[in-house]
């Protein structure tokens, strides 16, 4: 099968009891408890090939956590239709954990005052891989994530991003086809972060593993994923590949003006002013409505300009557009 | 199968190793156990002679002694429990193909028979000391071990109970703050429990306290071999009871974290 | 409702106490009504402690986990933030269990309670203090924290006993190494026979052992802060 993950229609409903203070309130929620519905997930359906990186954003209670506790097998759906590597998760979850891994940025698989090789050697029993399939694992692990001076020294002592590495390679012992990340790179550095997403399309290239990943770091969704979902109040807002969603919105254009007046304005149409701070003129061009030239003819009327600068929108702009589209 | 048992055999060892590195612990625990053992013995010791009840106040020290060994051996699993169930990092362990209270289970005994070994070598050399006596021939010693053994899994399991609170209750503390008191009530810690009055000693007995604690202990005064089979039989039914428990707590729970998320 | 079972919970086990206890009275000249302010103001000093000061409980697992650093970053005093980050519920069933047996002994006079009141701010003191140094044993130490708590709470349990029974060492050990005797015995003789001798006591007691845990705890911070023990934590 060619497909890693299939969602159809899926749904997640909760039903939360409403909080209650005083004692006359506890009371009657003994008897009479208020429940609230809350629908985490409002039918959503998607399918991701082996292979596939994908990106999995959107804002805090968005559903996403929900998600993939429903993909790894934990909670199960409402409704709908879902299939891990050809199981159903929530059923076969014993089959399904020797299958994939899970990196939770916040937290930690590691024994804390252990050096991680003892860590390591423990997922190998409870993954029950073969000893010499395990050294041979480790050794070339050890040498994509660089943790030989690591092995050693307690996980306590390790900075979060030799952290983050070693959580890595204890996720992979086991030679998952799928791995779920939880915000890999949360409170790294840019050096660790730039690692650390160096080694995801690294293992995507040489093992084929399929990412799965969650973040609110729009470069780690640019410089990994090649597709990305959008969730938004549980509803799977836009499935796009990276490419399909800057082809889209390239469409905009960011132009920054550095003139000798301290302020100018302009109108034409297909221009947006964003800010004009002294001596600036930043605005965004619809290209569809306005070619660049025509914009930077107008400028240069206008204005006496001493630099230009045109940029494409950031990946934070676009996913913006994308929400305030939906709505 | 044996895979599986090398499993929980991996986490056992990992468990016990990372204890005796902590040393530290080991010793402070030995040292806080005898401060215990010679306050309550002076206690008790004066509550007899006031009460003028006839307790012997070696064989008192003794009967504190294999008290006080189990109630401190007991690892205190629940703490662990809710912080896996507080910070999340249940959802990194549900997946894994381990189960999560065999796991608990295996944590939870390593640390419990290393504590054993210790604590108990700590306590019965000062108690032997202390009062230059030794009441029990060895094999009724060898069953005496035994029995705490048992007691201790016991603890270990009811322990685990009280941390699968977690799933319904913000903080396990006040739960384990009654199960305490109870255990010092219906264990026998407040005064031996053959000194209660005889309907709290019946009360006790139905209790699993007893069995864990000053029920055991109480063979120190009068060791009676048909008492022994009693109390072994106890320890395995309320281990029965426990675990059934356990299994249906544990499941309710996930349901629980299914219907109203967490 | 937490509260109320709490509180039913304390009077049960009170009263079994009291009930094993009742020839003990006869101890020294006390009696029964002396047993019951030894239990209202140990309950009560310790409930106190959990309302004002329950993150103290934490303070072992924060040193050991390195999990200091967000509340050294904040300019409030290090020690009193992090003993007053949280407050537990169960403190208030152990002062409502106090106010239940203060009216059940009949120690409700002004003289009385007011001594009593001064009696649960320095046993607070000096709970909180153990606690403290205890936890703080962890920057030496390392992860003891199940000690560090049992530790504690041992001072609860000797504090519900009327330190007069011991002798010699075990005297001076119940008004040093474990205060039981400063927290409930003092102030208890202070009530039976009023002196201000007992009262200066009392205040230097729990004076002295505040100042020692401060001392104890930023000893410890010192090592925490040379990073030699925890390593680089970013």
């Amino acid at each position: 099968m060619s497909s890693a993950i299939v969602v159809k229609g899926l749904i997640k409903t909760f039903f939360i009891r409403a909080p209650v203070s005083g004692f006359i309130g506890t009371m009657k929620s003994l008897f009479s408890p208020k429940i609230s519905e809350q629908k985490a997930i409002d039918n959503i359906s998607f399918e991701i090939k082996r292979g596939e990186k994908v990106a999995f954003i959107g804002p805090n209670g968005a559903g996403k956590s929900t998600t993939i506790k429903i993909l790894t097998g934990i909670l199960y759906p409402s409704e709908g239709h879902v299939e891990v590597l050809g199981l159903v998760p929530w059923q076969k979850r014993d089959v399904l954990g020797f299958k994939i891994g899970t990196v939770f940025g916040q937290r930690s698989q590691l024994w804390y005052h252990l050096p991680a090789s003892d860590s390591f050697s423990l997922l190998s029993k409870i993954y029950e891989i073969p000893k010499a399939t395990y050294k041979k694992r480790l050794h070339e692990l050890i040498a994509i994530f660089e943790l030989e001076k690591l092995l050693a020294k307690p996980v306590r002592q390790l900075s979060l991003g030799e952290r983050m590495r070693c959580e890595l390679c204890a996720s992979l012992l086991h030679k998952p086809e799928i791995l779920f990340l939880d915000e890999p790179t949360i409170g790294l550095d840019l050096n660790a972060k730039l690692q650390i997403r160096t080694l995801l399309n690294r293992l995507s290239l040489e093992q084929k593993t399929t990412l799965f990943l969650t973040s609110h770091d729009t470069a780690d969704i640019e410089q990994v994923s090649e597709r990305v979902l959008i969730l938004d109040k549980g509803e799977l807002i836009k499935d796009s590949t990276i490419y399909d969603l800057k082809k889209t919105y390239m469409r905009k254009k960011i132009v920054t003006l550095i003139t000798e007046e301290e302020k100018i304005s302009f109108t034409i149409p297909g221009v947006t002013p964003l800010a004009s701070p002294p001596f600036h003129f930043i605005c965004e061009i619809d290209l569809a409505i306005q070619p660049i030239e025509k914009v930077i003819q107008k400028a240069l009327e206008v204005a006496n300009v001493k630099d230009i600068t045109i940029e494409d929108p950031s990946m934070e702009e676009i996913i913006r557009d994308v929400y305030a589209a939906k709505v | 199968m044996l895979q599986k048992f090398n499993k929980y055999a991996a986490i056992f060892s990992l468990t016990f190793n990372q204890g005796l590195k902590n040393y530290k612990l080991l010793f402070g625990l030995s040292l806080f156990l005898i401060t215990c053992l010679i306050i309550f013995a002076h206690l008790w010791k004066v509550a007899a002679i006031r009460t003028h009840t006839d307790f012997n106040p070696e064989t008192l020290l003794w009967y504190i002694a294999f008290n006080e060994w189990i109630l401190i051996s007991i690892p205190e699993v629940q703490k662990e429990m809710q912080e896996d169930f507080q910070s999340g990092r249940l959802a990194y362990l549900l997946p894994r193909p381990i189960s999560y209270l065999g796991a608990v289970f295996a944590e939870g005994f390593a640390q419990l028979v290393l504590q054993l070994v210790v604590l108990g070598s700590v306590t019965f050399l000062f108690a032997f000391l202390w009062t230059e006596t030794f009441p029990l021939t060895f094999l009724q010693f060898a069953l005496m071990l035994l029995l705490g053994l048992c007691a201790g899994i016991l603890g270990l399991l009811l322990q685990m109970l009280i941390g699968l609170s977690s799933f319904w209750l913000h903080d396990v503390t006040p739960v384990n703050w009654v199960w305490e008191k109870l255990l010092f009530i219906f264990g026998g810690l407040i005064l031996p429990l053959s000194a209660y009055p005889l309907w709290l000693q019946k009360v006790a007995a139905l209790t699993p306290f007893s069995p864990i604690l000053g029920g055991r202990s109480g063979l120190i005064f009068g060791f009676d071999q048909s008492q022994i089979f009693s109390l072994f039989g106890l320890l395995a039914l309320w281990f029965i009871i426990g675990s059934i428990a356990l299994k249906l707590v544990y499941r309710r729970g996930l349901k629980i974290l299914n219907i109203s998320g967490g | 409702m937490q509260v109320g079972l709490m509180v039913a919970n304390n009077v049960i086990f009170y009263i079994m106490w009291w009930l094993f206890f009742n020839e003990f009275t006869t101890v020294g000249g006390w009696q029964v009504k002396d047993m019951i302010a030894l239990l209202a103001i140990g309950g009560g000093s310790y409930g106190l402690m959990a309302i004002l000061f329950g993150g103290t409980r934490d303070l072992g697992k924060l040193i050991i986990n390195g999990n200091l650093d967000p509340f050294m970053t904040q300019p409030k005093n290090l020690l009193l933030h992090i003993a007053g980050s949280k407050s537990v519920a169960k403190g208030w069933g152990n002062l409502l269990t106090t106010l239940f047996l203060l009216f059940f002994g009949n120690l409700t006079d002004p003289k009385t309670l007011s001594l009593v009141c001064l009696s649960l701010c320095t046993g607070c003191l000096v709970f909180t203090s153990i606690r403290i140094i205890a936890h703080s044993m962890a920057f030496w130490l390392g992860p003891i924290e199940s000690l560090s708590e049992r530790y504690t709470d041992s001072l609860f349990l000797f504090a519900l006993y009327p330190t007069n029974i011991y002798s010699g060492i075990l005297q001076l050990v119940m008004f040093t190494l474990i205060p039981a005797g400063v927290i409930t015995y003092l102030p208890v003789e202070l009530i039976r026979d009023f002196s201000w001798e007992k009262v200066f006591i009392l205040l230097a007691s729990g004076s002295a052992f505040s100042a020692a845990a401060i001392i104890v705890f930023y000893r410890g911070l010192k090592r925490y802060e040379s990073g030699n023990q925890f390593g680089a934590r970013v």
